[in-house]
């Protein structure tokens, strides 16, 4: 059984330096950022962030400024759909729809990526442990 | 002089002193005075959000726009909400995962320059001021109206209440407050709404019918617009849109919670909660245009901005107005609590603790240092207040929205994302986007009338691409030449920290292995 206290520095504490000297040093610290950026748990974080904001983002703004940019210069939503109330009204209502399904639909992903920054956690301190 | 109004009032007054009595036996230090210590729970900060953001611009400004203008007024209700998706998905979960006290904090992280710091602070203190006053003046109006003292008793006694709960509470008191507030807020909205409806069987169609059988088609559709006018639609919805993200006293409050996590909940409760609000504007707006109506509205405000304590009086006489008026009150203080906090933040933690004195500053000389700040900020925004009671409310507000966009936001985003980002990027982003949007609103109608250089009232459409054009540029030309080089963190590990939270420690002590 290995000893449940014993703490994974880094190359500096297998070279026999005390903590407080470690801690001093900035360029080993560096390298347990290097190690976690390169871990598999960590592209795949990306990959999944990148996937679902770049596109959430590009389709919110879009629906966003659809509205005054074809308000301000078309008549397309000057007309009446239910009652007196415009399509321009029915789209700036579908925005607070878009907004809070957006919001949900990044929570239950944020949800899941919280497992995968565990994973990195766990991947960079085995990927430490290896390099010494 | 309103006899309910001035209960309200005291029992508003009388709640908060409370709350900031009780807190201010937790504000022990530094970091309970900026952020509550970090352990604010998410739902109580989504909460505190809400009441922290809606403003008097929200509560008074939009529903007198919508009364008067009819659709046009609503702009700015969908523009503050889908507000919260720039701030969900690109910056509130690496501003907590990167910052500490304020939002230079956060850029500084990765440029530990005393420079970089601060023109953030000053970023900070042009945008919370611009807003403070808004929030003073809109405040001095109401108390002048309804309490019948006059406007320099109202901006002081503000300003003595607010040094109050800054100095005793911190931030405790200030989320508490907030979180009073977005309760009364909510409340006192969804009873004027009830109110409205309930003339209407609670259809809320027939209620736009009668707004156009009193006033025509125009009152719910889009204007029609000339090139320059449509233009300025655009260039307002821009600054609307991008400006929340940039906006230091709403940033900060993700500084109070304890993880990403938490930040991340904190967004969707607000979201909810400021959604649901926007939704019942066009309520107030088009109730206080008919029962009201129009002409009395700008009798009372040319603005508007009286709309929604009017329409209280017109549905539930002096008792309801008296309610609703305590209401925009605590309105006000909620939000000029939260503007005095990071104001005081810019001048104390970033100018005081970190430019002067190099961050050797011990925990005693923080705290008083704050607290100090803290008064001075109040002093500074009430005198300030004293000679702008002429300046348009929303105008103010949309300044600040402008300056939030142009100057915080590109430089924010660019530390996040951008590898090649560099200190001469982010200091010439930062001072591009403030004097772009603060010189191109000099020049503007607003100031200069009928001889404007600068044809749109919104400086948004030139000055926030101007900001993302100076970060680029100032790196690109920066670039090699940046000697402050060495003293940068190293992007890797920014990136991994915005994007996973994981502090230091975590992944230098995790999990036992043998020693080889």
């Amino acid at each position: 059984m290995p000893d449940l206290n014993y703490r994974i520095y880094n190359a500096g504490e297998a070279r026999g330096d005390n903590d407080t000297d470690f801690k001093k040093e900035p360029a080993l610290s560096v390298n347990q950022w290097e190690r976690a950026a390169q871990t598999s748990a960590f592209h795949e974080l990306m990959r999944s962030k990148r996937n679902f904001i770049i596109p959430a983002t590009i389709f919110f703004m879009a629906f966003y400024f659809g509205l005054p940019t074809l308000a301000a210069f078309t008549d397309l939503l000057d007309v009446q759909v239910i009652g007196v109330l415009s399509l321009a009204y029915i789209y700036a209502f579908a925005q607070f729809a878009m907004t809070w399904i957006l919001c949900h639909l990044y929570l239950s992903r944020a949800n899941r990526w919280d497992d995968i920054v565990e994973r990195i956690k766990r991947e960079t301190a085995r990927k430490g442990a290896e390099s010494q | 002089m309103n006899p309910v109004a001035f209960a309200f009032f005291l029992a508003v007054i009388a709640l908060t002193l409370l709350v900031t009595y009780w807190a201010s036996r937790r504000n022990v230090g530094a970091s309970t005075h900026y952020v509550a210590g970090g352990q604010i729970k998410g739902w109580q900060n989504g909460l505190a959000i809400s009441g922290d953001y809606l403003s008097a611009a929200s509560f008074l400004g939009i529903a007198g726009a919508i009364a008067l203008t009819g659709f046009s007024g609503f702009y700015l209700s969908v523009g503050f909400l889908v507000a919260y998706l720039v701030v969900l998905l690109l910056v509130a979960e690496p501003l907590r995962n990167l910052g500490k006290y304020t939002v230079a904090d956060a850029l500084t992280s990765r440029f530990n320059l005393r420079r970089v710091r601060a023109v953030a602070a000053l970023n900070t203190i042009s945008i919370s001021m611009f807003y403070m006053l808004a929030q003073l003046v809109g405040a001095g109006a109401i108390m002048v109206l309804l309490l019948d003292i006059p406007y320099s008793v109202a901006v002081i006694g503000i300003g003595i209440l607010m040094t109050i709960y800054i100095v005793a509470g911190g931030m405790i008191a200030t989320t508490w407050i907030q979180i009073i507030k977005a309760v009364l807020l909510m409340a006192g909205t969804f009873a004027l709404s009830v109110g409205v409806l309930a003339q209407f069987n609670f259809n809320p169609l027939a209620m736009f019918e009668a707004a156009t059988e009193q006033y025509g088609m125009e009152a719910v559709m889009p204007p029609e617009l000339d090139l320059v006018g449509g233009l300025d639609v655009i260039s307002l919805n821009i600054a609307l849109v991008l400006g929340t993200a940039g906006l230091p006293h709403i940033l900060i409050r993700f500084l109070t919670v304890p993880d990403a996590k938490a930040a991340r909940n904190s967004v969707i409760v607000a979201t909810w909660i400021i959604g649901l609000f926007y939704l019942m504007t066009p309520i107030l707006g088009y109730g206080a245009a008919i029962f009201v109506g129009r002409d009395a509205i700008v009798e009372q405000n040319p603005a508007g901005n009286m709309a929604a304590p009017q329409l209280a009086q017109a549905l539930g006489g002096d008792i309801f107005l008296g309610f609703i008026t305590a209401v925009a009150f605590a309105t006000i203080v909620a939000v000029v609590a939260g503007l005095v906090i990071a104001a005081s933040g810019a001048f104390a933690h970033d100018f005081y603790t970190n430019v002067i004195k190099g961050g050797e500053a011990s925990e005693r000389e923080q705290f008083m240092a704050a607290r100090i700040a803290a008064v001075g900020v109040s002093i500074g925004a009430m005198l300030l207040a004293l000679g702008a009671r002429e300046f348009n409310v929303a105008f103010l507000v949309a300044l600040a929205f402008a300056v939030a966009a142009s100057a915080n936001l590109p430089a924010i985003l660019f530390m996040i994302f951008w590898k090649r980002f560099n200190t001469i990027g982010a200091i010439t982003g930062m001072l591009t986007g403030l004097i772009s949007s603060v010189g191109l609103v000099l020049i503007s109608p607003n100031v200069m009338g009928e001889s404007a250089i600068y044809p749109l009232e919104n400086p948004g459409i030139v000055s926030i691409p101007l900001g993302f054009l100076g970060c680029y540029i100032g790196t690109l030309l920066g670039g090699k030449r940046d000697e402050a080089r060495a003293l940068y963190t190293p992007y890797e590990k920014i990136y991994v920290q915005a994007n996973t939270g994981i502090r230091e420690e975590e992944i230098e002590e995790k999990e036992p292995a043998p020693r080889s």
